[in-house]
């Protein structure tokens, strides 16, 4: 028997010690030795971690939530539709089913790096078995906008991608603030989205991001939270009834990537059940000022959202 | 320790100390352990990373196995295979001293709202306090099945600490506490309301070593308990009076057995989550096997358990490409038939001998 | 006024109270003056008159439907049963038309549109697993209706942990049904009413016509044999009736139990023994009931929104406790244990 412990030994210290490291402490205090160059990423939730970590140019290996062959098992892809690129093709696997992550095919994989969020910490232990595990904050109330993509890419050691990123930003923000039909000074918006009820958006996206970069500021909505409901992180509910009396300058509405049609009709639709009356009554529809955005593409915490976001504004100011 | 016939007829092995075990039941015991070692040893080479039977024979001969498939084996797949047997073990044991103490075969840790009340408080534990270090889920699940068992004795009262009384107010503590696991799935954030869910319906992927070392202390601690516990229910399952006049302190007794059963299903629940219906399967299941009282049964119950579990995670394995399939829903799947036809035939059975 | 008419008053008084305090309270409360202009001349510029007309009546017209559906049957069941615990939760059939709805979104992908018959025939299914696990695990010597209630909950709790299982190998329709399993009565669904009422109100108005011949059943099965009555197949048509339109109510809303257990032992003492009494008044009280419910859900946890039917259970599960209690446990009745 201790000749198989002297294998099991052997296998795990030489998994270990072939990369170069050091360590680091991820957001939930954990000590996680990391390599200096991490070359197999595996991310464990792909809409915040795996999208900003593809932007900045890195690769990944692994993805929780894709089939082995690259495809996506949910019905909607967030690498094609916010990166335009396929998974397939980037060479990207799975590691598992969603609930049931299956240990042979990650170490199949040899990751040399595990990239979860604060929600992942139960499963931190038993990954740490395969590769150092590190886990970022993505839905805690501190995070805003690029604040994700931004601490990955110091993380990773590639802030300067980050940093081009934003540059190509400002000069789009530039570009599309020019062509508003009025100042955005001093101008309200608000987000929605809609899953069996209307939830409002809070500020962890690249949509959110980007309105606000515009210079909207988020329309209050004191006193039209009674029975609405509690919510924390990205959506926040609204009561249905008080969706008809929002009126912001800019009201942003979309349907939940969970959806298989996103497109305007489809929103209507769900609108005509949830709020009967509401193309009546909606200040916002009846003056053209809501736009319709596809969710999958712009609620990424990542500079590509917000650019799909700034591309929707473009086509709308110059529409009118 | 020879073979002859006991006082009721049946073939049995008498060792000079006076302890008798029933032929039947022996033989039963002896097949269905090989059946869960061969099975064992066969889903040890199950999985999504090719291996075969040379390969484990290999690893434990020290020679040179890839790294993939050792991995698999020994870091993987041995660890599942042992929780799920010993968790199915604990279950299923629980499931049958609950059967005897309540005197109704429908009687489960699930039904009583013990499972459920570990639950609840591990939840709170986990949603309110999530930087507490994880060697505390297990003392929050005791805490939790032993609120609620002490619950649900204040509620129905000394006297009727049996029977359906017990069995109904479990229901009643069962369902306020499903709701408030619903109410904490439908407010907590979406990957944490998956995290719930998913445990919910059993999950052997907790299963490291070192879960299996710390789980193996109760394991252990059970067997003892079949020992003690299983002479009692020979008593008791003769029915309060009886008991009674056999010299049984009844109130004593039932609450203890009543305890070990908690913790022994917190116990399982902090470390798989709650296996729903195995209690209930496992002894039926059992007695279909082999019919048998005591010591025996318990034995027999808890053997079948842990073989169905480690079955029903082979299903899991097997099956993990497209579609997870939950431990619980696995056990289910593997279960029920069988579960029904042993039924129906004990019915057919029973018609012709009663 | 007789006393019982003084009583049914008072049950239409409440429930045309909590039908107005339904219409009137919400995110923005309406005063009853506006809610009668919206009935009778309704403004289709007025945002107050649209939402009193097809946000909260929808969802009041479903309450109503729930709780009176709900409460008929498990008045009837208690009665058939002879059990005070009878109820379609308790009796795997709305775990059953639960179950179904999940499965058949799941691996058929059905519409809504089939919602209802797939509720319908899981309801009949719950209830028959029901009686094939109480039949095959062989109680007897206990009265039928307890090893029935046994059986039920384990059923349940089989079917609904299969459910939630389902419902978690699908992230993106998990997310749609969630709300709905938890028992939501929310205006959106108001396209399954309008499907699924006739079974609803067919199945109570069978109850309505059996309600004598089922009050003969209650005294005995020779009193009722000799009074003329069919008892099999009353008893059969009975339970059609409840397994039917509970499955219906179900189908809408999702599970909502324990309207059908505590209505009828709040109504029962008032209006007395006779199903063709006690029928009516759970119709009424039922309603009530749910409004109510529905009403202290949705506005007295502020800022939660809690869905009627999990508030319900919260609940339910202590008044179960109690009826338990009280004609399970008390020392009288020790030895039919």
């Amino acid at each position: 028997m201790h000749k198989l412990f002297l294998t099991l030994a052997l296998i795990v210290a030489s998994g270990l010690a072939h990369a170069q490291s050091h360590d680091v402490q991820d957001d939930r205090g954990r000590t996680v030795p990391m390599p200096d160059t991490p070359e197999r990423i595996v991310v464990l939730q792909e809409p915040l971690l795996g999208i900003p970590i593809l932007e900045l140019g890195l690769d990944i290996v692994g993805s929780y939530g894709r089939n082995d062959d690259g495809s996506s098992m949910l019905r909607v892809d967030f690498i094609k539709t916010v990166l335009g690129k396929d998974g397939a093709d980037l060479g990207i696997s799975g590691i598992g089913p969603l609930g049931n992550i299956d240990l042979e095919k990650l170490s199949a994989l040899k990751p040399d790096l595990i990239i979860g969020g604060e929600s992942d910490a139960d499963k931190a232990d038993i990954l740490s078995s395969v590769a150092p595990v590190y886990l970022k904050n993505i839905r805690t109330p501190d995070i805003t906008g690029f604040s994700t993509q931004q601490k990955l890419a110091d993380l990773l050691g590639v802030s300067d991608r980050f940093d081009a990123l934003m540059a190509d930003y400002k000069s789009q923000l530039d570009d599309v603030r020019a062509k508003l039909p009025d100042p955005p000074n001093g101008k309200t918006y608000l987000a929605v989205i809609i899953y069996d009820q209307i939830n409002v958006v809070s500020n962890m996206s690249g949509v959110i991001q980007a309105i606000e970069d515009l210079g909207y500021r988020r329309a209050d909505l004191q006193g039209s939270g009674k029975a609405s409901g509690y919510g924390q992180g990205f959506a926040v509910p609204l009561s249905s009834e008080q969706f008809a009396r929002l009126n912001p300058d800019i009201l942003i509405i979309m349907n939940s990537y969970v959806s298989a049609d996103r497109g305007q009709a489809a929103i209507r639709d769900r609108l005509n059940a949830i709020v009967p009356g509401w193309d009546r009554f909606l200040r916002p529809h009846k003056e053209g000022r809501v736009l319709y955005l596809d969710s999958v593409a712009v609620t990424t915490p990542t500079v590509a959202s917000a650019r799909h976001t700034l591309d929707a504004i473009e086509a709308w100011a110059t529409s009118k | 320790m020879r073979l002859t016939t006991g006082l009721h007829g049946y073939v049995v092995l008498r060792f000079s100390s006076g302890l008798e075990i029933r032929l039947h039941n022996l033989i039963c015991a002896m097949i269905l352990m090989m059946v869960a070692v061969v099975g064992g040893v066969a889903l040890l080479t199950t999985g999504s990373t090719d291996s075969t039977f040379s390969d484990l024979v290999g690893l434990f001969d020290g020679d040179a196995v890839s790294g993939d498939v050792a991995f698999a084996i020994a870091d993987v797949r041995l660890p599942r295979i042992l929780m799920g047997f010993m968790a199915g073990w604990c279950v299923a044991l629980t499931g049958a001293m609950l059967q005897s103490l309540a005197q109704n075969p429908l009687a489960d840790p699930g039904l009583l709202g013990l499972s459920q009340g570990s639950l609840v408080v591990i939840m709170l534990v986990l949603v309110l306090f999530p930087g507490l270090p994880l060697i505390f889920t297990p003392l929050a699940g005791f805490a939790g099945g032993l609120a609620v068992a002490v619950l649900l004795m204040v509620l129905v009262g000394r006297h009727h600490s049996g029977g359906l009384g017990i069995l109904l107010m479990g229901i009643a503590v069962e369902t306020t506490l499903s709701s408030v696991t619903s109410i904490l799935i439908l407010y907590a954030p979406p990957e944490q309301s998956h995290a719930i869910s998913s445990w919910l319906a059993g999950s052997l992927f907790h299963s490291d070593w070192s879960a299996v070392g710390s789980f193996a202390a109760w394991f252990v601690i059970s067997i003892p308990a079949i020992l003690v516990i299983g002479r009692k229910l020979r008593s008791l399952d003769l029915g309060d009076h009886m008991a009674l006049a056999l010299g049984e302190a009844v109130h004593i007794t039932k609450p203890v057995i009543l305890i070990v059963a908690v913790l022994l299903t917190a116990a399982a629940t902090a470390a798989v989550g709650p296996l729903v219906f195995l209690g209930v399967m496992a002894p039926h299941l059992a007695w279909f096997i082999s019919p048998a009282k005591g010591r025996a049964r318990l034995f027999l119950a808890a053997m079948t358990g842990g073989f169905l579990v480690v079955a029903a995670d082979g299903l899991t394995r097997l099956g993990s490409d497209q579609v997870a399939l939950p431990t619980g829903l696995a056990i289910m799947m593997i279960g029920a038939p069988i579960f029904i036809i042993s039924l129906r035939l004990r019915t057919i059975s029973q018609a012709r001998t009663g | 006024m007789t006393g019982r008419a003084k009583v049914f008053s008072a049950f239409i008084l409440i429930l045309m109270a909590a039908f107005f305090a339904n219409l009137s309270l919400g995110a923005t409360n309406i005063a009853p003056e506006d809610i009668l202009l919206a009935f009778f001349s309704f403004d289709a510029d007025n945002y107050d008159h649209f939402v009193v007309i097809y946000q909260r009546l929808p969802r009041v017209l479903i309450a109503v439907f729930v709780g009176s559906v709900m409460a008929c049957s498990g008045a009837v069941l208690q009665g058939l049963m002879r059990n005070p615990l009878a109820s379609p939760a308790l009796l795997g059939i709305n775990a059953g038309a639960t179950l179904f709805v999940v499965g058949g979104v799941v691996f058929f992908g059905i519409s809504s549109a089939f919602q209802g018959i797939a509720a319908l025939i899981g309801g009949i299914c719950g209830f028959g697993a029901c009686l094939m696990v109480a039949r095959m695990s062989g109680m007897d010597g206990n009265s039928r209706g307890l090893s029935l209630i046994l059986s039920g909950a384990v059923v349940s709790m089989l079917f609904i942990g299969i459910a939630n299982a389902l419902l978690l190998s699908t992230p993106e329709l998990r997310n749609e049904f969630l709300g709905w399993v938890t028992g939501n009565i929310n205006h959106v669904y108001i396209d399954l009413l309008y499907q699924m009422w006739p079974v609803g109100v067919g199945g109570v108005v069978v109850l309505l016509i059996l309600s004598r011949a089922l009050t003969l059943i209650a005294l005995g099965p020779e009193k009722a044999a000799s009074a003329g009555v069919n008892i099999v197949l009353v008893s059969r048509l009975a339970i059609a009736a409840v397994v039917l339109s509970s499955s219906a109510a179900v189908a809408i809303c999702g599970p909502i139990g324990f309207v059908g257990l505590v209505v009828p032992h709040i109504v029962r003492p008032l209006v007395g023994a006779k199903q063709t009494m006690i029928i009516p008044g759970c119709i009424l009280v039922g309603a009530s009931i749910c409004l109510i419910a529905d009403m202290v859900a949705r506005l007295a946890f502020s800022p939660f929104v809690l869905h009627t039917g999990v508030m319900m259970d919260l609940f339910g599960g202590v008044v179960f406790a109690f009826v338990v209690r009280r004609y399970y446990l008390t020392p009288g009745l020790r030895r039919s244990l």
